[in-house]
C-alpha cells in the first residue's frame, strides 16, 4: 500500500474513533492517551498488523506512523 | 488482625507457586519461585545498606513486583507515587520520605544489579513493612498515607469474601500497582494462585482485553464509557467473568447496557486511606454497595459517609492521623437503604470526580491558573463530553501577554499537574459564572 492510501486509511480510522470518542479530534499527537489507545487499536485492526513495544520508543508523529504501518505491511 | 498473622498473609503469597505473571503483548510468563528469588536478593541487599525506605514511581513491572515484595521480607517502607507526576512533584514526595533508593523508570529495570547505599538517618516508622501512598494532593500538599501489613491485610481478606479469586482467574492489570485498587488486586491474584497480566505498555489495553484470556479486570469508568461505543469490545467483555469499576460512579445508563448484553460489573467504593475498598456492588446491584467486613461504616447527620475499623490506617507519614473521634471522615455524602446498601450521591466539598478517577479541586485550581502570568482571573469547569470530561476555563487576561486562547492554554498547563491539564481555554472580557458554584455546571 502506498503512503498516500495509508494516510487515507488512517483518516479513515481517526473519523471512526472521533465517533466514538468526541474529544479526540486531533489526529493522536493531540490525544489522551485512552483515545490513542483506541486509535492504534483501531488502526492494528484496520491494516491487520500488530504493533511491537519498540514502535512506541519515539514519539508518533504522522509521518512515523505511516512509515510503520508501510513496514509492517512488507 | 495482629501484626504477626497480618505479616504470615503476605509472606504467604509469595509461597504460592501456582501463581504466574505475564506480560502483555510480549506473551514472557515468570513464575512465583523466579519472583521469590530476585526478592530474596533485593531484601538482602536492602538489609545490608540498613535501608529503611525505597522510593518507587514507575510503570507497572516485573521489577515493581519484586521491589513490593522486597520490602515485606526485609521490613522496608516502600513510598509509591503515580509515575507520571512531573520532576518537581515527584522530588517534593522524595523530600518528604527521605528514602535510601530511588526507582523510576529509567533505572527499575537494574534494580538486581544496583548497589544501595548505607543508610544513616531512616525516620523511626521504616523498621517495619509499610507501604505508603502519596494522594495526589489534589486540596493542597500531597500526603503520605501509612498502610501497615494489618491494615492491608485485613483489606485483602474482606476483598476476597466478595471478589472470590480463583486459580483459573487471570487478572488484567490496567490500572497503576500504586493504585489502591490496583495494589490489592495484585495481591489477591497473586495470592489466590491465578495470573497477573502485566501491560507492558497501555497502549495495548484494548488489544489486552480482546486477546489476553483475561477473566477480571479493574477499570475507571471512562473505558466502560468508551467501549459501550466499540462492538467488537464489548462481545471481547462478555468473556470477562466480571469487570470492577472503581474511581467515580458508572452511570446507570452505562449498567443497564452492560446488564443487557450479560456483561457483569462491580463497581467498588474506596479511598487510599482506607487501604482500598469500603464497599463493594455485587454485579446486579448498580451504584449500590455491601460494605466490608473490614470496616463499619455509618452517615453523619449532614450525610457525609464516616468509616472506621481494621483497614483504615494508621495515620498520614507528614499530615498526622487520618481519623477524627475514631471515624476517617470521606468527604463522600451517600445513604443507606432499608437493607443496608449505601449510595454514594455526591460529595460535600466542591470536587470534580472525573470518569477516568482522578479528582480536581476547583477553587485551589483556579487559584494554581490565576498565578499564571498575565491572568487576572479565571474559573474552571468539567463538563461531560460523551466517554469523558473535558476542563473547561475562562479567563481574564491582560492585553498583548498572549497571541491567542491556544498559547495561553500551554502557558497554564505547564504549571498543572498531568490530571489537571486544561481541554479548553476561552479568553473573556468578564467571567460569565464567577461566584456563583452552582452554575459551574
Amino acid at each position: 500500500m502506498k503512503a498516500e492510501q495509508i494516510r487515507q486509511k488512517l483518516c479513515a480510522v481517526l473519523e471512526k474513533v472521533n465517533k466514538q470518542m468526541p474529544q479526540a479530534d486531533n489526529m493522536p499527537f493531540d490525544m489522551d492517551s485512552l483515545a490513542l489507545m483506541m486509535f492504534i487499536y483501531e488502526v492494528e485492526n484496520a491494516f491487520n498488523i500488530k504493533f511491537g513495544l519498540n514502535d512506541f520508543d519515539t514519539e508518533i508523529t504522522p509521518e512515523r506512523l505511516v512509515f510503520l504501518i508501510a513496514a509492517k505491511q512488507l | 488482625m495482629d501484626k504477626v498473622k497480618a505479616k504470615q498473609i503476605l509472606t504467604e503469597i509469595l509461597q504460592n507457586n501456582g501463581a504466574r505473571i505475564a506480560h502483555f503483548p510480549s506473551q514472557k510468563e515468570v513464575s512465583m519461585q523466579t519472583l521469590l528469588k530476585d526478592a530474596q536478593v533485593v531484601a538482602k541487599k536492602l538489609i545490608n545498606a540498613n535501608c529503611g525506605g525505597i522510593f518507587l514511581a514507575a510503570p507497572n513491572s516485573y521489577h515493581w513486583l519484586v521491589t513490593y515484595f522486597a520490602c515485606i521480607i526485609s521490613d522496608t517502607v516502600l513510598y509509591t507515587a503515580d509515575f507520571q507526576l512531573s520532576e518537581a512533584e515527584l522530588n517534593s514526595r522524595i523530600e518528604i520520605c527521605k528514602p535510601c533508593v530511588v526507582l523510576k523508570a529509567d533505572n527499575i529495570n537494574d534494580l538486581l544489579v544496583m548497589e544501595f547505599a548505607p543508610q544513616a538517618n531512616a525516620l523511626p516508622q521504616m523498621r517495619e513493612f509499610g507501604f505508603v501512598q502519596f494522594t495526589s494532593g489534589t486540596t493542597g500538599g500531597a500526603k503520605g498515607v501509612l498502610m501497615r501489613a494489618q491494615q492491608i491485610a485485613a483489606n485483602l481478606v474482606s476483598m476476597q469474601e466478595l471478589c472470590a479469586f480463583t486459580p483459573s482467574d487471570n487478572f488484567l492489570l490496567a490500572s497503576a500497582m500504586s493504585h489502591p485498587m490496583g495494589h490489592i488486586f495484585m495481591l489477591l491474584t497473586l495470592g489466590f494462585g491465578g495470573k497477573l497480566t502485566i501491560l507492558e505498555s497501555p497502549v495495548f489495553l484494548p488489544r489486552a482485553v480482546a486477546d489476553a484470556n483475561a477473566t477480571i479486570m479493574v477499570t475507571p469508568p471512562v473505558m466502560l464509557n468508551s467501549f459501550k461505543n466499540m462492538p467488537d469490545m464489548v462481545e471481547r467483555l462478555k468473556k470477562f467473568r466480571y469487570l470492577l469499576c472503581v474511581g467515580a460512579p458508572l452511570d446507570e445508563t452505562a449498567y443497564a447496557f452492560y446488564r443487557e448484553k450479560g456483561i457483569k460489573i462491580m463497581n467498588g467504593y474506596g479511598m487510599t486511606e482506607c487501604v482500598s475498598g469500603v464497599a463493594m456492588g455485587k454485579p446486579d446491584s448498580s451504584g449500590k454497595l455491601i460494605p466490608l467486613a473490614c470496616c463499619q461504616i455509618k452517615t453523619a447527620p449532614d450525610g457525609e459517609i464516616l468509616v472506621r475499623g481494621d483497614c483504615v490506617c494508621g495515620g498520614y507519614i507528614n499530615a498526622g492521623s487520618i481519623c477524627r473521634e475514631g471515624w476517617y471522615h470521606t468527604n463522600d455524602l451517600g445513604e443507606f437503604d432499608a437493607q443496608g446498601m449505601l449510595t454514594v450521591t455526591g460529595r460535600k466539598d466542591n470536587l470534580a470526580v472525573l470518569q477516568n478517577g482522578y479528582k480536581i479541586a476547583l477553587e485551589p485550581l483556579e487559584e494554581k491558573i490565576n498565578r499564571v502570568k498575565g491572568v487576572s482571573d479565571c474559573i474552571v469547569r468539567v463538563v461531560r463530553t460523551g466517554a469523558s470530561d473535558s476542563i473547561q476555563c475562562e479567563a481574564v487576561v491582560e492585553s498583548g501577554v498572549y497571541k491567542d486562547a491556544q498559547e495561553l492554554r500551554g502557558a497554564i498547563n505547564t504549571t498543572l499537574s498531568f490530571y489537571e491539564k486544561l481541554d479548553t481555554v476561552h479568553i473573556v472580557e468578564k467571567l460569565s459564572l464567577k461566584g456563583n458554584k452552582k452554575q459551574r455546571g
